[in-house]
C-alpha cells in the first residue's frame, strides 16, 4: 500500500486521547492529525479542552487514556521537558517570559542542547565559548525575526503584553521544535501586531514546522489556518477546512 | 590573637557556606535550611576519621564532602518535583531529621556527648596547623567563588534564573530542571562539607548542638542580608553576621543579659533589613551605582 504526501506529513497524530479533572470530562476520545507544513487551529467555545488538549501534547497534563504518535511512533510524553526532547514546544495563553532577563538572554535560553547547562561544562567552561557565540547568533537571528532585535538588551519585564508574546514566540521557535502548540496567540494585542503575529506564523509554516493554534478570532482562524478543529465538551464536533466554521453544528456550539 | 583568629576563620568557613548556599537561594529561587546539616556531615565525618579511625584531617575532610554531594545529589532526586515553600519545608525536616540522627546514633557519633580530640590539620605545632587551617578556608571561599561565578556567567546560570521565576516555562524550553537543581544541591553541600570538615578541625570538638537549624537559619539570614542573588553579598552577610555579636561584647554588653540582648539586635536588625533593604547591601549597592550611573556628568 503507497502512502500518500499528505499521509507522510503526519508529524503527530492523537488516538482516542481522553483526559478528565475528576469528574469534569475536558477531553473525550479525540482523534486528530497535526502535518508539517500545517497551521491548525482547535476552535471552541469555553471550557471546551482547547488548553487542556494543549497542555496534553505539551507533557504538562498526563494522558488518562488514548495514544500519541509522533513520527508515526507512539511515545509516551511524562512531561513538558519530555516533549521538549520530542520536537515539541508550547506558548501559554499569558506570554510566560522570564522577566529578569534580557530578551536575548529569553531566546539563548531557549536554544537546546547546550553543552554549557551541565555541570563541569560550566563550571570549567568547556566546549562553552564556542557554542554560545552560535547561540548568541542563532538567538538574534530569531529576535529579528520576529520584529524585537531592538529590544535585545531590554529586560522581558519591561516588554508591553504584545512583545512579550512575540517573545515567547521568538522563544518557542529557537527551541528548534517541529510542533509549535500556541495557546491564543493574537489575543489582547494591538491588530497591527496580531497581523505581524499571523505573518510570522505564515512563514513559519513554509518553514515545515507543524503549527496548532487555540483561537477565539474566526477571523484569523479563517485568514491563517489550512486545517480547523471543533471542540465542545470535550468531544471532536467537526474538523476539516475553514469552511467548516460555517456549518450548522458548528454555529450551534457557540450559540447557547 | 586567637580570639580573632577564630572570628576571621569562622567568618570565611561561613562566607563559603553562604556563597555556596546562594547559588540555591538567590540564582535558583529555593530556600534552604540545611546548610548546617551538611556542615554536620562534613565535621563528623572529620572527627570520626580522625579522632576514632586515626586518619589524617584531609582525608575527613575529602570523606565528609563525598558524603555530603552524595547526600545533596539524592536530596536533589528526592525533592526534584518541590517547589519553593515545599522545597523550604524539606530541607527544614532534613536539617531537623540529621540533627536528630546525630542525637540518637550513638555508635556512631558518640551522642549527645560528640566527639572529641579531633586532631589539628597539621601536627607538626599549632602555629603551622592554624596558618594551613587558614590557608585551607580562603581556599575554599576561593573555590566556591570560582564555582558560583562560572555557573552564573554559564548558560547554566540561565536555566537556574528560568527556575527562579518560573520552572513550567524552564521545563517547556526543554531545560533539564531536576537535573539542574541537583548540580546546584550537590556542588553546594560540597562545599558546606568542607567547611563543616575545617570547622571541626578548628573546633577539635564535635558534638550535635554545633549545627543544628538555627545555624542553618542565621545562614539564610546571612545570604538575606547580604544580599541573595549576589557573588559577594552573602560574604559580607557572613563577615557582619559573625562580627557583629563579637563587636557588642567590645561595648559592655556582657553577663547574662547580653546573649538575649544580642538575639534582639540580631532580630530586629534583620527586620529592618527585610523591610527596608529587601535586596540586602548588594541591593543597596547596585542601586546606588544604577543612580550615579543615570546621573548626568554635569548635573
Amino acid at each position: 500500500m503507497s502512502t500518500t504526501p499528505r499521509e507522510m506529513s503526519v508529524f503527530a497524530r492523537c488516538e482516542e486521547i481522553q483526559f478528565s479533572f475528576g469528574n469534569v470530562t475536558a477531553l473525550d476520545s479525540v482523534s486528530l492529525e497535526l502535518r508539517s507544513g500545517e497551521i491548525s487551529a482547535v476552535v471552541g467555545p469555553n471550557g471546551a479542552g482547547k488548553t487542556t488538549l494543549i497542555d496534553v501534547l505539551s507533557g504538562r497534563l498526563h494522558l488518562q487514556a488514548g495514544k500519541i504518535f509522533i513520527r508515526g511512533s507512539h511515545i509516551v510524553l511524562h512531561s513538558s521537558y519530555g516533549a521538549a526532547l520530542e520536537g515539541i514546544s508550547r506558548t501559554f495563553q499569558e506570554p510566560r517570559v522570564v522577566r529578569l532577563m534580557t530578551t536575548l538572554d529569553n531566546v539563548l535560553l531557549a536554544r537546546p542542547r547546550q553543552s554549557g547547562e551541565r555541570f563541569w561544562n560550566a563550571i570549567f567552561g568547556m566546549h562553552v565559548s564556542g557554542e554560545e557565540r552560535e547561540n548568541r547568533t542563532i538567538a538574534l537571528r530569531w529576535l529579528h525575526f520576529v520584529g524585537l532585535d531592538k529590544f535585545a538588551n531590554v529586560a522581558a519585564g519591561q516588554l508591553s503584553y504584545g512583545q512579550r508574546k512575540l517573545l515567547a514566540l521568538g522563544c518557542c521557535l529557537a527551541t528548534d521544535a517541529r510542533l509549535l502548540l500556541l495557546d491564543e496567540p493574537t489575543t489582547g494585542v494591538h491588530p497591527e501586531m496580531a497581523g505581524e503575529i499571523m505573518r510570522i506564523l505564515g512563514t513559519v509554516k513554509e518553514q515545515g514546522k507543524a503549527v496548532l493554534i487555540v483561537e477565539h478570532d474566526f477571523n484569523v482562524v479563517r485568514r491563517i489556518a489550512d486545517h480547523v478543529i471543533v471542540l465542545d465538551h470535550g468531544r471532536l464536533v467537526a474538523s476539516g477546512s475553514p469552511q467548516v466554521l460555517d456549518t450548522a453544528t458548528v454555529k450551534k456550539c457557540f450559540v447557547r | 590573637m586567637d580570639y580573632l583568629f577564630g572570628i576571621i576563620l569562622t567568618a570565611v568557613l561561613f562566607a563559603s557556606v553562604c556563597q555556596s548556599t546562594d547559588i540555591l537561594v538567590g540564582q535558583t529561587g529555593l530556600l534552604s535550611t540545611m546548610a548546617a546539616a551538611f556542615m554536620s556531615i562534613g565535621a563528623y565525618a572529620t572527627g570520626i576519621a580522625t579522632a576514632r579511625l586515626g586518619l589524617p584531617s584531609v582525608y575527613g575532610m575529602i570523606l565528609g564532602a563525598c558524603l555530603c554531594g552524595t547526600l545533596g545529589s539524592v536530596a536533589a532526586l528526592g525533592y526534584s518535583k518541590t517547589e519553593r515553600d515545599m522545597f523550604l519545608v524539606a530541607t527544614f525536616a532534613l536539617q531537623l531529621a540529621l540533627t536528630g540522627v546525630s542525637f540518637n546514633l550513638s555508635a556512631v557519633t558518640n551522642g549527645a556527648e560528640g566527639i572529641t580530640g579531633i586532631a589539628p590539620i597539621a601536627i607538626q605545632s599549632p602555629a603551622i596547623s592554624k596558618f594551613v587551617l587558614f590557608m585551607a578556608a580562603i581556599s575554599l571561599l576561593f573555590v566556591s567563588s570560582i564555582i558560583y561565578r562560572n555557573i552564573v556567567r554559564s548558560p547554566l546560570g540561565r536555566v537556574l534564573h528560568a527556575i527562579r521565576e518560573d520552572e513550567l516555562l524552564a521545563q517547556t524550553l526543554g531545560k533539564n530542571v531536576p537535573f539542574s537543581k541537583l548540580y546546584v544541591l550537590s556542588s553546594s553541600a560540597c562545599v558546606c562539607g568542607a567547611a563543616g570538615s575545617l570547622y571541626a578541625n578548628y573546633l577539635g570538638y564535635i558534638d550535635p548542638t554545633c549545627f543544628t537549624l538555627n545555624e542553618s537559619v542565621m545562614i539564610l539570614s546571612m545570604i538575606i542580608i547580604g544580599g541573595a542573588g549576589s557573588s559577594w553579598g552573602p560574604v559580607v552577610g557572613a563577615a557582619i553576621l559573625i562580627c557583629f555579636p563579637e563587636a557588642l561584647r567590645t561595648v559592655g554588653v556582657s553577663g547574662p543579659a547580653a546573649a538575649s540582648i544580642r538575639q534582639i539586635l540580631y532580630g530586629t536588625g534583620l527586620i529592618a533589613c527585610v523591610v527596608f533593604f529587601p535586596r540586602g547591601i548588594a541591593g543597596v549597592s547596585r542601586k546606588f551605582n544604577l543612580r550615579a550611573l543615570s546621573t548626568p556628568p554635569n548635573s
